[in-house]
């Protein structure tokens, strides 16, 4: 029974000119316990509302369709069976201001593990020690923490859950980079010692390069490459995959020129025709604009591309 | 959530409907009668002093009645709607302007002469309006002219505080910041890229504020302050009319009606637009 | 105090903030966001400004584009003297592109309007002032119909265009960029960069460019300079930085890249603390060096020169 199997979804959101799709037909696997997945793109392209959708945080005016099996079961079909804990990108916004840090945490072991008060926080000063946090954080505000602090403080608080899947979405991007540096390293050691699957949401690739050990990189909706870390980095096949890793200023060498994808990447309900890449796509053909490609499968990563078939 | 907004959405657009239905009802029938009206509604009769629903010597049908003089109902409200609602809207753009020049002056400027102006503002509002009002005209004397004048100074920090709340937030923006940055004057900041801003919660505020308008104008009539004899105008109407309540009901109380469903139809507008243009509607675009 | 030549050249720049305590209005603590910056660029060149949130590279920023008053030091501009006012003639030669395109543009204007305001500022008259509109709009890779657009039928990218061609709608001089790119997609970034660039070739414009990305700062700039506590700890020709970073805190913040690249080990070099405290007698970056010594409590250190090149604010080089 693998961690993750996400078969065929499909997320629609209901906006005033109908049912707008904004997920289309993923499907995605997470072979081990401590595998993480690295899902990429740019905004638009619907990595958020597909880590919202598997759990379970999609607002009402949505519609979803397909499986979500995790651990073997379909938490689409039953929402109350879903054990996911969701890293958020503003951990200002996503903690209760008046409540200290240890309440907080604290009643995630009351009311999820049904633990008594004092053991809860026995745990709770334990799990911030796990994540690098010292023991008087329990007393603390959030306001009164820096922001790399707070978001080790969200960590603990999936970590608290036990759950069987951890969706981290941007969980570092407001912050600076050294802290973010500090903050995922700490990320990924908790969950590959606690062997917790991680889907890693961000537009970063260079990131997704060391933090995920396979890498989905979305566009449009879609899945437009899966592959391995090193195969998608030392053969990416698919054109934007390509475009994305070559238009990316680096601080390890100078560029002469950064490639240029011309265009905008499309919003959902205004999505090209045939393979949605094609406007921008410097190796598109005829059959690119009609026919929407499906996934090639090679032995390491899969592709949508005409280019392969 | 879709739902919810459009039934609130529908629920405001209805209110507005009636309210204009009733307005404009209201004020049809005041035109054409003043349009048609055989009767002078300052014309003393003697003959017809306090009559109900009757007929005047010449012919012509007292349709509500007349007053204590002789002077036909309908003639005199059809005059005081006009007259009271331009009063309204006399008082909701004096104080209306002075409001908001002194809210954009204060929120923009800042510094002592904003600690000034809303100090004297807090002044002006610590006092119950109506009392303020009556202070104010009787000090000034008996008149409508200075009714007015009165009720429009007790409205003025009531915008200014809105509008200086406005400016306040609105400065924050950094489209002002870069307007700034691109060499705009001051004055044309304000006028050109904050005012804007202003002005939808600006008029909303100074649509609902025309009922209270109208009303203080009225209670001030009623108690002597304001309109004088023999200014056809609800308050004093119903002030006069106060004394004939058992002799000829209709004297105070079809003023009383009259002005009761001018002010409604007034209100229902404002709560309709207030609500249209409520901020959480604002998810719609 | 003279230029030495330079085209922008600043002399211990200085932007304190005084916090008032409420009730009496006393000066209870002062916000040292700009803390003696000196920096000399020449004409046609583009500094990079790199530092993290609070290191008090927009508020330099803020004063270079001549938006707030320096509290104390120099400012010189082309051999004038601009610290406390603007001449005159000099109004629309120092621009400032700011970081934030949803918010910099007015939703209720015109993207003509928008444009022709600093024109109109000048003084230009509004016939003249759209021609040139439509000139710098077509140079940042718009269209003559984007005039009547309001801003939200705009995506971000081009709304960062249009902000882009109102400060150059000016000819200015010295344009200052608060992280224009920051907002925008990856996709997006990689197109505003190389238009600013080539912009930078036609027009021979000086650049600011204030990032907290050190990539973004290594591929647009000539110069950088790293900022740390409202100091410039390092600062230096793009080359000679990056090939031999002096300054324990550039190290540390080129270390906490990743490398783009999963078969290069990622070995941020990430001190524990990471408050900031701004000492006055001994280096601010005391409690994060690895390499601290005596020497560095001894006050702090002074920008040197440690080849023409190559300038350091550290203890350990003097």
């Amino acid at each position: 029974m693998i961690p993750l199997e996400i078969r065929n979804l499909n997320v629609d959101f209901r906006t005033l000119r109908g049912w707008v799709r904004v997920v289309d037909n993923v499907n995605l696997k997470i072979n081990s316990d401590d595998e993480i997945l690295g899902l990429v793109g740019e905004s638009g392209c619907g990595k958020s509302t597909l880590g919202l959708a598997v759990s379970g945080l999609l607002p009402p005016n949505s519609r979803v369709t397909g499986e979500v099996l995790v651990k073997g079961q379909d938490v689409v079909q039953n929402p109350d069976s879903r054990k996911i804990a969701v890293i958020f990108q503003d951990a200002l916004a996503a903690l209760n201001p008046v409540l200290t840090i240890g309440e907080q945490i604290a009643e995630i072991y009351v009311y999820h593990k049904n633990m008594q008060k004092k053991d809860a926080l026995e745990k709770t000063k334990k799990v911030l020690v796990e994540v690098g946090l010292p023991d008087n954080t329990i007393d603390k505000y959030p306001h009164q923490l820096s922001g790399g602090q707070r978001q080790r403080v969200l960590i603990a608080m999936a970590l608290a859950m036990e759950p069987d899947l951890i969706i981290a979405d941007e969980p570092t991007t407001a912050l600076d980079v050294t802290v973010q540096a500090k903050v995922l390293q700490t990320l990924m050691s908790v969950v590959k010692s606690r062997k917790i699957p991680m889907i890693y949401i961000t537009h970063d690739l260079a990131l997704a390069s060391q933090v995920a050990d396979r890498i989905a990189v979305m566009y449009a909706g879609q899945i437009i490459e899966i592959a391995d870390k090193y195969e998608l980095f030392e053969n990416p096949r698919h054109p934007y995959t390509k475009a994305l890793l070559n238009s990316v200023p680096r601080v390890d060498r100078d560029i002469e020129e950064l490639f240029i994808i011309e265009g905008e990447p499309p919003v959902p309900g205004n999505f090209p025709t045939g393979c949605r890449f094609h406007p921008r796509c410097p190796f598109a053909m005829d059959k690119c604009k009609q026919i929407e490609p499906g996934l090639v499968i090679f032995n390491k990563a899969m592709v949508r591309c005409f280019l392969y078939e | 959530m879709h739902r919810v907004e459009r039934i609130s959405n529908f629920l405001a657009i209805r209110r507005i409907k009636y309210g204009l239905l009733l307005l404009s009802a209201l004020a049809l029938i005041s035109l054409l009668v003043l349009l048609f009206s055989p009767f002078d509604p300052t014309e003393t009769s003697y003959y017809s002093l306090a009559k109900p629903l009757s007929t005047s010597s010449r012919g012509w049908p007292f349709i509500l009645g007349t007053d204590s003089l002789g002077r036909d109902l309908l003639t005199r409200l059809s005059y005081a709607f006009y007259l009271d609602v331009g009063v309204g809207l006399v008082i909701i753009t004096i104080s209306g302007l002075i409001g908001l020049s002194l809210g954009l002056i204060s929120g923009f400027i800042g510094g002592i002469l904003d600690s000034v102006i809303m100090r004297i503002m807090d002044i002006l509002i610590s006092i119950p309006g109506f009392i303020l009002a009556i202070a104010i005209a009787a000090a000034l004397g008996s008149s409508l002219w200075n009714a007015i004048f009165a009720v429009a100074i007790v409205s003025i920090p009531i915008y200014a505080r809105l509008v200086r709340g406005m400016v306040l937030s609105i400065k924050e923006n950094l489209f002002v910041t870069a307007a700034y940055e691109a060499g705009v004057s001051s004055f044309r900041i304000m006028i050109k890229h904050i005012l804007p801003h202003v002005m939808p919660i600006f008029i909303t505020q100074a649509s609902m504020e025309l009922s209270n308008a109208i009303l203080y104008v009225a209670g001030l009539s009623f108690i002597g302050l304001g309109a004088q004899e023999p200014t056809p105008e609800w308050g004093l109407m119903m002030s006069v009319g106060r004394k004939y309540i058992r002799e000829a009901w209709w004297y105070p109380v079809f003023p009383g009606i009259h002005m009761f469903l001018t002010i409604l139809a007034f209100n229902l507008i404002g709560d309709g637009i207030r609500d249209y243009l409520d901020p959480k509607r604002k998810l719609r675009s | 105090m003279s230029s030495n030549g330079f085209f922008v050249r600043t002399i211990n720049l200085k932007k304190y903030y005084e916090i008032k305590s409420k009730l009496l209005r006393k000066t209870i603590g002062v916000v040292k966001a700009v803390d003696g910056v000196s920096l000399e660029i020449r004409k046609g060149e583009t500094l990079g400004i790199v530092g993290e949130s609070g290191s008090g590279k927009t508020t330099l920023g803020m004063v270079l584009g001549k938006l707030i008053q320096p509290t104390d030091g120099k400012y010189l501009f082309n051999g004038m003297d601009i610290t406390m006012e603007m001449p005159s003639s000099l109004k629309g030669k120092i621009r400032v592109v700011f970081q934030d395109p949803y918010s910099s543009l007015n939703p209720r204007l015109k993207i003509k309007d928008s444009l022709i305001e600093p024109l109109l500022a000048l003084g230009y008259e509004e016939e003249e002032a759209i021609n040139k509109a439509v000139e710098y709009l077509e140079l940042v890779g718009l269209k003559k119909e984007h005039l009547n657009f309001y801003p939200h039928m705009l995506s971000g990218g081009q709304k960062q265009r249009v902000l882009i061609a109102r400060a150059l709608v000016t000819d200015p001089l010295l344009v200052i960029l608060d992280e224009p790119t920051s907002m925008l997609d990856v996709s997006t970034q990689a197109q505003v960069l190389m238009l600013l660039k080539r912009i930078k070739m036609e027009k021979e414009i000086t650049y600011v460019f204030i990032t907290h990305n050190l990539a973004v700062a290594r591929y647009i700039s000539d110069t950088i300079a790293v900022m740390f506590a409202g100091q410039i700890v390092e600062m230096g020709n793009k080359k000679e930085l990056f090939e031999n970073p002096l300054h324990p805190y550039t190290k540390s913040l080129i270390s906490a890249y990743p490398p783009p690249d999963p078969t290069v080990k990622w070995t941020p070099a990430i001190p524990d603390e990471l408050t900031v405290k701004y000492f006055d007698d001994k280096c601010r970056y005391i409690d994060r060096c690895p390499l601290k010594t005596p020497k560095c409590e001894k006050g702090i250190p002074e920008l040197i020169d440690v080849n023409d090149k190559h300038k350091v604010r550290c203890a350990l080089y003097t």
